[in-house]
């Protein structure tokens, strides 16, 4: 199996939809992973206040 | 045993905490392993050359685009029928993620086009269906946010969501409806053999297809249950403000 890595003239086009990959999975894992955790955390602070 | 006993936010917290650990890891090992492959390892095509590699990013968000829509729309309906608050929920978090792969698909897909067609866009049916898809999820999420009583934006937000069902319908079926009237092609991927891609591209596109599935799942429960403890967090400073 070889392995590509020059894309010549379509280089220009492809690169940038896996740029447009990464930054959308990895905007989406912060995102959802941040969230969570701030939610979780109030949650908890919360239910802690009211015992 | 009932289906709906996951429409209680303790069992879905239950469920979906023990599920998503796996999940994350499967489909992000996937998506490495499917888009990897089809990036560095598959022969240039004979027609696109280079270009065609697009396919395995292209493909997959689209396809995630007009079917987290359907799946929104029926959580829509559970949740206007049977109102379980969870099914809202499902809907509001798939919404951002939806949004996400359909904006990943329009930018791949005018990345594509430009080397393939010569343009980066035409007010194809295809296309401009997906362009009204990607506007009714903004539309969604937005409308959620505007509302302050999660009720009541649970239940027009899931109105918003049947009405721009019949565009996920289009985005799916513009080729077939339009026959030859399309400057897409039809699906990549068909049940009859002769009409897919070559086995070289299929099945890197195919673990692709898995690894972007695999991680909107995970995606959806994370996000669910980060809705679930926001609106209990919700009842509960509504409860302390009452006493």
């Amino acid at each position: 199996m070889e392995i590509v890595t020059d894309m010549g003239a379509h280089g220009a086009y492809i690169w940038p939809a896996y740029g447009a990959f990464t930054v959308i999975f990895v905007g989406l894992y912060w995102w959802a992973a941040s969230s969570n955790a701030k939610a979780r955390k109030k949650l908890e602070e919360m239910e802690r206040k009211n015992d | 045993m009932s289906i709906w006993r996951y429409a209680n936010p303790a069992e879905f917290m239950r469920v979906s905490g023990a599920v998503t650990p796996f999940l994350t890891v499967l489909g992000l090992a996937a998506l490495v392993i499917g888009v990897g492959w089809g990036l560095f390892f598959t022969p240039t095509h004979y027609e696109q050359g280079e270009s065609a590699r697009i396919i395995y990013i292209h493909v997959p968000s689209a396809m995630l685009a007009i079917n987290t829509y359907f799946l929104m729309a029926v959580a829509s309906i559970i949740g206007l029928v049977r109102r379980h608050h969870v099914s809202f929920l499902i809907a509001k978090s798939a919404a951002p993620i939806g949004a996400a792969f359909t904006a990943l698909a329009l930018i791949t897909g005018a990345l594509w086009g430009a080397p393939t067609w010569g343009t980066w866009w035409v007010w194809d049916p295809k296309l401009t269906s997906v362009l009204i898809m990607f506007f009714f999820y903004i539309g969604y999420i937005g409308l959620w946010g505007a509302i302050e009583d999660p009720d009541k934006a649970g239940d027009l937000s899931a109105v918003l969501c049947l009405v721009g069902v019949v565009f996920a319908i289009m985005s799916r079926y513009a080729v077939e409806i339009f026959d030859g009237r399309t400057l897409h092609q039809p699906a990549s991927l068909s049940l009859d053999e002769e009409e897919n891609v070559s086995n070289v591209y299929y099945i890197p596109l195919l673990i692709s297809i898995v690894g972007f599935y695999g991680a909107f799942l995970s995606l959806l429960l994370i996000r669910t249950r980060t809705e679930i403890r926001e609106r209990r967090l919700r009842a509960m400073a509504m409860r302390t403000a009452r006493s």
